[in-house]
């Protein structure tokens, strides 16, 4: 599906104008994203030539911004959901596209639906994948979405629409190497329920953010995230809960590990609109910092337009083991290598364990390559 | 006693305090400088205050950076559309002598004070007073224990004149005026208080502050620094009231503190503007090795403020408190608290409590930072938000930030908002109490954290003002 | 044939002096009950033996068969096989029970510290979780995460268990627990004694040595031994009472 024109323009226009974030906190507070980075990527329109992925695994895959695989499952034209006005980032992400892919996914299906975005290119050529998926009304679907960056920049947008009464199991995985930016935006309609894992690894500059719109009565998400970053990574993770209907539930668990010289952000935003009456929300992160060059921060943030609300409440943790901990272990004959080590291991293994049994298949594929990355230390 | 009786008895039946106060007669003032903030205005209030070059040079470098400075964009637009620093008047000073002696102060003055209650609390809590009416200071009693003991009380203005070279070593040093507000500040500022307690000093007993503003179109820039030298302890508290405006009044205050090495702060504020007012106050301390500071602040009147308590914990071991209750009760009232920590040094703790409780469609915003420098090992934090909504209108916002650049520290951070919990109401009323009077007693106790470390009238006057902004929820015996 | 030896030892906490000369050995097989009123100083000989960089040596050694470890590190002393269990344990939520336990024996036996765990050891873990009283859930959990005060003694003692330290260092092993829980726990210890681990033990309510009992008994007071000898002494406290005990003495 080709982008409209009009949007194209639109995009093209604004990409060079507005500000890639708009700071509103406070005088102290910098960005946490550096967007200067996204400054040296040049768009490339999905013309590059890159080595193409491998597509076995996958039902669909899109890659530099074309469909390699899945034609049986592309949809009729829909709207996008994203505007250019939003930001820098999102007008140049729909100004280097050329189509949005929407997918359908029906009845219930019962084995994982595979999507796989990658991008790939010189250091500083951007590319840009956009899919939109519709999960119709009251369908149970199993949706496992990796997000591969190979070299160079990437935006890659994902918009979700989940109907009524419908449950989706997502799966995330991203990993990246360049500059990359990533929206998940899921819309939820009325008694529509979402279970998410999200799994982020490293990247130069990680900018991963999804956005959970809980629009019809009674829609709830349930999300668990895990960020890795290592070496020199800089991994910022944002998770947005908007709750627009009433009676929506939120519950939000983000455990993210900074190791070498990385530097980790986990931004949590809940929010209960006015319309948001008798709902409630969760949000709870823990930053590890494994080492003593490794950055970890916290935003946890609540917004509660109206005092009819069930409870909005959140915790954020930035902490390496404590010295009562680090003792106790080395009584158990670990030293303070070994024993960051080992909750570096058990903080992933117990994710990727508490990941639904529905996406067994991926979940292997993941732990082959997690295990192989922590190994490697 | 007549005039007090009668408050009391309007303030029963349910009117607010400033609607009393706004029937009493306008103060009147000798000198008034209108119009805009030009260099000339500036140089003609340090002038006026006879001040030495060197204050007068920092105001004007103030104001130059106060026109150089963006407006900051985190207010509400509302907000900056009603503030027009042109229309305020800047400096006024009341036709009223110096006294250190309550009766001989003009009676339409003293009236604002007996409402307030000020004698009996001055009697039995205090040991100095300074009492703040249109930018001077009016009523000054400084115990004659204070003075033996080398503690200085005075008003700012007096303090520069008498010890510059101890003023000038601190004076906007802790709080550079680094945003326009700051700066705004630097170049007009007028009144508050210098308290310098000396080594080993211990004041066991609250100093206490007073200002007020009493005309619309009144700006208020008062600076209040205390400075407590090696091993000392002081507990300041500044306490304030205005009567119901017809126009924004604008506040743009500034509190700096400095604790040297093992010293103890201790800063109340219970902040009460009249719903006319925009609050900003700019506070900040400097804690050196081994210091503690804390700040307690209570914001319950004025109809936007803007207060973020901060703390540089700039030598090792020392460690920080920041309490603050706030309370945005009416529509469109927007009240900001919060709540900055600079870990700067290792072995250092932080502690942030904040309460708030929105109603009739208040908007209540806790915005915080908290800092860990690398190198700044074996640092704790937790700051823990509390919110209450009492009704479908209102609001409440929670922005932490947390930012840690060591792997030995532990920075938490925990928020709650919601209503009052229907099992605590039901709880109380199995235990005698109706609905209403259940729900005051879960707001009196959702700010006890505040109202336990003051001393008892502060207690007794907060818990009745509180009482009194909620009064449609009964009263408790 | 393994042996702890303590000789003459005098320990200061904060500048205090808390331990002043304490002397006494357990051998393989051997289990001694410390026993004492609250404040006697019994946690700080077993913090201080076990390395706790908070308690300062200031006279005397800790001989761990014929080698002096005062000056090793926790670590260490934990690989020439002295395993203490703790009486608060610290919670560890990021690592589950298993992992760690599956650590310690894979560092033992010179194996990566994520190696699976051999067969022989998750047969002993199911063995060892039944003799104390847990359940599998628990080894997924968090060291000591959501556990009550007697779940967090049951998980020290499997550790001990799984282990099988030369010298095992055990601070009131039964506080928490109910009339089940003490006898499974005495059981449990009984049964390491047995496989040839010299034992310390102290306890709260003398009640474990019915089940376990002491080869020796030493009474600490006040940073010292007051009394020496067998079960008569706690059945004498448990009549009389510590006050009494002691002013007899």
């Amino acid at each position: 599906m080709l982008i409209p024109s009009e949007l194209r323009i639109k995009a093209r226009e604004l990409a060079n104008k507005i500000p890639y974030q708009l700071i509103k906190d406070s005088p102290t507070v910098k960005y946490y994203t550096q967007w200067n980075l996204f400054d040296r990527c040049i768009e490339t329109g999905g013309n590059t030539l890159s080595k193409l992925p491998q597509s076995n695994d996958y039902d669909v895959v899109i890659h530099n911004g074309e469909l390699i695989k899945g034609v049986e499952l592309l949809g009729d034209q829909v709207n996008i959901g994203i505007d250019p006005s939003e930001s820098r980032i999102i007008a140049r992400h729909l100004a280097n596209l050329r189509e949005v892919y929407p997918i359908v996914i029906k009845g219930d299906v019962e084995d994982e639906v595979k999507v796989l975005l990658s991008y790939g290119g010189e250091q500083n050529e951007l590319n840009s994948n956009h899919v939109i998926i519709n999960v119709s009304d009251y369908a149970v679907v199993n949706l496992a979405l990796s997000i591969v960056g190979n070299g160079g920049c990437g935006t890659n947008v994902v918009e979700v629409n989940v109907g009524d009464g419908a449950t989706l199991n997502l799966l995330t995985y991203s990993t990246n190497i360049n500059p990359s930016f990533s929206l998940i935006r899921v819309t939820e309609g009325s008694g529509a329920s979402v279970n998410a894992y999200t799994i982020v690894v490293n990247g130069e500059m990680t900018h991963h953010r999804e956005d959970y719109i809980l629009q019809g009565q009674g829609a709830s998400i349930n999300s668990n995230s895990l960020e890795f970053g290592s070496g020199n990574s800089r991994v910022d993770y944002m998770i947005n809960i908007m709750h627009v209907g009433e009676h929506t539930m939120s519950n939000s668990t983000t455990r993210a590990i900074a190791l070498d010289s990385a530097t980790v952000v986990h931004r949590g935003f809940g929010r209960i609109t006015d319309r948001g009456r008798w709902s409630s929300t969760s949000i709870e992160g823990k930053v590890f910092i494994g080492s003593s060059n490794a950055v970890g921060m916290s935003v946890p943030i609540i917004i509660v337009d109206t005092g009819d609300v069930n409870g909005a409440r959140h915790s954020a943790t930035d902490a390496s083991i404590d010295e009562d901990q680090e003792l106790y272990l080395r009584m158990r004959g670990l030293s303070r290598e070994e024993a960051i080590g080992l909750v570096v291991y058990d903080m992933v293994t117990g994710f990727l364990d508490s990941i639904s049994a529905s996406f067994k298949g991926s979940v292997s594929q993941i732990r082959e390559s997690l295990m192989s990355l922590i190994r490697g230390r | 006693m007549g005039m007090r009786q009668d408050l009391y008895n309007l303030i029963e039946d349910g009117i607010t305090p400033e609607e009393v106060l706004s029937k009493n007669t306008p103060v009147r003032r000798s000198v008034e400088i209108k119009g805009e903030v030009t260099k000339d205005v500036v140089e003609e209030l340090s002038k006026i205050k006879r001040e030495p070059d060197w204050m007068m040079r920092l105001r004007l470098r103030s104001l130059e950076l106060f026109n150089k400075l963006p407006t900051p964009n985190w207010l509400p637009n509302w907000v900056l559309d009603n503030i027009n620093l042109e229309d305020y008047i800047s400096y006024a000073r009341p036709d009223v002598n110096r006294s250190s002696n309550w009766d001989e102060i003009p009676p339409e003055v003293r009236q604002y004070y007996e409402a307030l209650n000020i004698p009996e609390i001055e009697a039995r809590a205090l040991m100095g007073l300074g009492a703040q009416l249109d930018s001077e200071i009016i009523y000054i009693n400084i115990r004659k224990q204070l003075a033996e003991k080398g503690v200085v009380v005075l008003p700012m203005e007096e303090a520069v004149q008498k010890y510059p070279d101890l003023v000038k070593q601190y004076f906007m040093r802790v709080f550079p005026p680094e945003h326009k507000f700051a700066a705004l500040h630097g170049a007009l500022w007028s009144g508050g208080v210098f308290v310098y307690v000396p080594p080993g000093v211990r004041i066991e007993a609250p100093i206490e502050g007073f200002f007020l503003i009493s005309n619309a179109g009144e700006g208020q820039f008062e600076h209040t620094l205390v400075v407590a030298d090696k091993g000392s302890y002081i507990h300041y508290i500044e306490g304030c009231s205005a009567p119901r405006l017809s126009k924004y009044s604008f506040h743009d205050g500034m509190v700096e503190i400095y604790a040297h090495e093992g010293a103890k702060v201790k800063f109340t504020t219970v902040q009460n503007w009249s719903r006319n007012v925009i609050n900003f106050n700019n506070k900040r301390a400097i804690a050196e090795r081994n210091a503690e500071v804390e700040w307690v602040e209570a914001s319950i009147g004025s109809v936007a403020s803007f207060v973020y308590p901060s703390t540089i914990l700039k030598g090792e071991g020392a460690k920080t408190e920041i309490t603050g209750i706030t309370i945005a009760n009416g529509k469109g009232h927007v009240k900001e608290n919060g709540a900055k920590v600079i870990h700067d040094a290792p072995n250092t703790s932080s502690k942030v409590v904040n309460k708030s409780i929105s109603a009739n469609g208040g908007t209540a915003v806790y915005k915080g930072v908290v800092y860990v420098r690398r190198g700044a090992r074996f640092v704790r934090s937790h700051v823990a938000c509390d919110s209450l909504v009492l009704d479908g209108d209102s609001k409440a916002y929670t922005i932490p930030h947390d930012q840690v650049f060591d792997d030995t520290a532990v920075v938490t951070h925990e928020a709650y908002t919601g209503r009052i919990s229907e099992d605590k109401i039901n709880y109380l009323r199995t235990r005698g109490l109706t609905e209403e009077e259940a729900k005051s007693l879960i707001v009196l106790g959702f700010i006890s954290d505040v109202t336990e470390g003051l001393p008892f009238e502060y207690a007794m006057v907060l818990n009745r003002v509180i009482m009194l902004e909620f009064s449609k929820y009964g009263k408790v015996a | 044939m393994a042996e702890l030896r303590i000789e003459d030892l005098a320990i200061s906490v904060d500048g205090k002096l808390i331990i002043n000369g304490v002397s006494f050995g357990v051998r393989s097989g051997e289990v001694l009950a410390l026993m004492g009123p609250n404040g006697s100083g019994k946690t700080t000989l077993f913090m201080t033996i076990a390395g706790h960089p908070r308690y300062n040596v200031v006279r005397g050694k800790v001989m761990l068969d014929g080698e002096d470890i005062i000056k090793l590190p926790p670590e260490e002393r934990f690989l020439r096989g002295l395993m203490v269990a703790f009486q608060t344990p610290t919670v560890v939520p990021e690592v589950r029970l298993s992992t760690l336990i599956t650590a310690m024996i894979n560092k033992i036996n010179g194996r990566k510290l994520t190696d699976p765990a051999p067969p022989s050891l998750v047969n002993s873990l199911m063995k060892g979780i039944q003799e104390v009283g847990l359940t599998p859930a628990h080894l997924s959990r968090g060291v000591n995460h959501g556990f009550s005060g007697g779940e967090m003694k049951r998980s020290e003692i499997l550790q001990l268990l799984m282990v099988k330290p030369k010298v095992a260092l055990i601070d009131e092993p039964d506080s928490g627990l109910d009339v089940d829980g003490v006898f499974a726990v005495g059981k449990a210890l009984l049964s390491l004694a047995n496989s040839g681990t010299a034992i310390v033990l102290t306890t709260h309510s003398a009640k474990i040595l019915h089940v376990v009992k002491p080869t020796r008994v030493l009474v600490l007071n006040r940073g010292r031994i007051a009394a020496e000898g067998g079960m008569e002494l706690v059945e004498e406290i448990e009549k009389v009472g510590y006050e009494n005990f002691l002013k007899a003495r």
